[in-house]
């Protein structure tokens, strides 16, 4: 790179008697030990020297029995220092915040949502079916999204893992067909060994597993023509109720979770057609 | 004023008011609970010892390894309302099989260990329990597990057997302040046992006595807490070498096996206390912030090992001190000098008690702080102050303040009544 700006933090002044190992939990940018590049779960020995190709780089490590530590050119503000401050702003400025005082339940009209993250762990394990996008409310005040947090997807393949930043619109995490695109080609789903879901702060590196899934993407027409059969043979079914009543217990056996709202537009396109 | 032939009088009557004061000052403080109104002072007397003046002693990071267990749940069904297990009854409980991989690993750490701590109540039965009660069992008298104890005095004691204290404290308007180290007379609570357990401590108690006795001291029974760790102190270090407090998720430890080497892994062990509890769903409100319940469980411990739990001589000596300052001002009928523009503000009889309370309650809060900031313990001081305005407006109504204030009147008064 080359406008990389090159920092040297030698840490051999602020060692302890005793050698202390750390562990790479995540890594910002390119940070170097030693001349090789840093990876997570490498171990990094007290004496090592740290280049940072910028100033925003950082290495988020861990010491067993130590703690958590950010190694970055930039200096961290602290928090200790701050919370009288903070606590005298709360005592003239209370923070506000807007409290719901009825239970949601899901509808057709207002969308899919997971009232907590045990929802959400829930549905994004096992296998989960992507028949188009499909738009997940998120978990009331769980998560933080900003630049700094947000959602991202860990496609396992064979020879390697392909990591993609999961989107958000309007509190709505967006599982899309796009998670398959990669330089122009879309990936058959028999190469995505495994799709972990993850919530990522990149101020301090941690993240946190939401689940772990197969993806698996039927042919749309192929799904449509599927429900179209069970809804003929359910001599009884209502078509108001054909959909939690039929269609999501049977695309939860074949195919895994499923978004009711996206099976529900798929019925309604049977129903048009 | 007083008449000097009833000065021995009032005197009297201050110290027997000041000797009440410290007696109502001991029982509030052994009530369970406390009042909320005191976490303001609470609140803002630790913030100026501890966040301003930096007069904030914590314990060593390196002896204690705090592990989050909010990352590790499994669902296992429930019971409906015919009382079967069904499962359109889900619950979520600590996913045990994990959390018996983790007792494995610090059963192969055993002797590096110096405690073990799970704030997780086992309350329901799950398909993994037999496997965890081995890894219990191995664990022997390290380990200490939870028990509840609910409003209606029902006792929840954990499904795997293993030794167990009561986890539980009393609280106003969910606000915890204290913790109680006896529950229903009979049942020690966890940061007592720990105490017990961790630094050998004697604890003795009958029925009837005032005061409990740890190591021959007489104690509180439910001393406020001093938030010694709060979520400020969990912190990123930027500083190699420096230890710092850290939660650490119990699946990160369990996947370190696989690239940590036996050293490293050891160090995560060695010499600490292990706390294992959910950091993210079992939260409580305190004066600072919410902060989980094992956090709690550490600081009531630590109050306990720094001894603030006890009664010591100098203390009674100093709050003595203080209510008979507040007794003699009553009773001697001492008027501090108010500023002018004060009293002018209102003319109504509200606005002039509320000046006349003013001192009075600058004079509490003194106390309060001081007892904090030289005795590390808080006090209930607040309800204090209706209790002396009661004994001002009574003292203003007997014949001995009568006598001094209005001597000629009273003596009339007095004539004419007899």
């Amino acid at each position: 790179m080359r406008n990389a700006l090159f920092l040297f933090v030698l840490l051999v002044s602020c060692l302890p008697a005793i050698s202390q190992s750390y562990f790479v939990v995540s890594v910002k940018d390119s940070v170097m030990v030693d001349g090789r590049l840093l990876q997570k779960r490498d171990k990094i020995e007290s004496d090592a020297k740290i280049h940072f190709s910028s100033k925003e780089a950082f290495a988020y490590v861990m010491s067993p029995g130590k703690g958590y530590y950010i190694l970055s050119p930039k200096k961290m503000k602290s928090r200790v220092a701050r919370e009288f401050v903070l606590s005298l702003k709360e005592a003239l400025l209370p923070p506000d915040d807007f409290y719901a005082t009825s239970v949601r339940t899901f509808s057709e009209e207002e969308g899919f949502s997971f009232p907590t993250v045990y929802e959400m762990q829930a549905f994004f394990r096992g296998k989960v079916l992507l028949v188009g996008e499909a738009a997940f409310k998120l978990p009331p005040d769980a998560f933080v999204l900003d630049e700094a947090h947000y959602f991202s997807f860990e496609l396992e393949l064979s020879d390697g893992v392909i990591i993609k930043r999961g989107p958000v619109k309007d509190g709505n995490l967006i599982v899309s067909d796009s998670l398959r695109y990669i330089g122009g080609h879309v990936l058959d789903p028999a190469v995505i060994k495994s799709v972990r879901l993850l919530y990522r702060d990149q101020t301090t590196g941690v993240a946190q597993q939401i689940g772990v899934f197969q993806l698996v993407c039927p042919d749309r027409q192929l799904v449509a023509d599927e429900l179209q059969q069970l809804y003929q043979s359910q001599s009884n079914a209502r078509p108001h109720s054909f959909l939690h009543d039929h269609a999501m217990p049977y695309l939860q056996t074949c195919y895994g979770n499923a978004h009711p709202l996206v099976i529900a537009g798929i019925i309604e396109e049977m129903g048009n057609q | 004023m007083i008449r000097p032939k009833n000065k021995w009088i009032v005197w009297g009557i201050s110290i027997f008011n000041a000797l009440l004061m410290l007696a109502f000052s001991l029982y509030w403080l052994n009530l369970p609970y406390t009042f909320g109104d005191e976490a303001f002072l609470i609140k803002w007397s630790s913030l100026l010892k501890k966040s301003l003046l930096q007069i904030d002693p914590k314990p060593n990071p390196e002896e204690v390894l705090f592990v989050d267990v909010s990352g590790n749940k499994a669902v296992i069904d429930g019971v409906d309302e015919f009382g079967d297990k069904s499962p359109y009854n889900r619950i979520v409980i600590t996913d045990r099989e994990q959390l018996s991989q983790f007792f494995s690993l610090l059963n192969r750490y055993r002797h590096e260990v110096r405690f073990v701590l799970c704030d997780v109540l086992f309350a329901e039965s799950s398909p993994a329990d037999s496997l965890l009660q081995v890894k219990v069992d191995s664990l022997g008298d390290k380990l200490l597990g939870v028990s509840h104890l609910n409003k209606s005095g029902k006792h929840t004691r954990p499904v795997i057997r293993m030794p167990y204290a009561v986890s539980t404290y009393n609280a106003t308007q969910g606000l915890f302040l204290k913790y109680p180290l006896m529950l229903s007379d009979s049942l020690k609570t966890l940061p007592l046992v720990m105490y017990e357990k961790l630094n050998g401590a004697r604890f003795e108690y009958q029925k009837g006595w005032l005061f409990y006795q740890i190591n021959g001291r007489r104690s509180l029974h439910a001393p406020i807490i001093d938030f010694k760790l709060r979520q400020s102190d969990f912190k990123v270090g930027q500083t190699m070498g420096e230890a710092n407090f850290a939660v650490w998720p119990m699946g990160t430890i369990l996947e370190s096996q696989e690239f940590m080497d036996e050293e490293s892994m050891r160090a995560f062990f060695k010499g600490k206390l292990v706390v294992i509890g959910d950091f993210v769903n079992d939260m409580h409100r305190t004066p600072f912030e919410k902060l989980p319940g094992l956090v709690l469980l550490y600081n009531a411990y630590l109050t306990l090992v720094s001894g603030e739990n006890a009664l010591s001589s100098w203390w009674l000596a100093f709050l003595f001190a203080g209510y008979l300052l507040l007794s003699y001002r009553i009773f001697f009928d001492l008027q501090v000098i108010k500023p002018a523009w004060l009293v002018k503000v209102s003319r109504s009889k509200f606005w002039q008690a509320v000046v006349n309370t003013a001192d009075e309650l600058t004079i509490l809060t003194v106390i309060t702080f001081l007892s904090y900031f030289i005795f590390h313990r808080h006090i209930n001081i607040l309800i204090l102050l209706i209790y002396l305005k009661i004994v001002e407006y009574l003292w203003k109504k007997t014949p001995v303040y009568l006598q001094g204030k209005m001597p000629q009147m009273f003596k009339r008064k007095h004539r004419v009544t007899s």
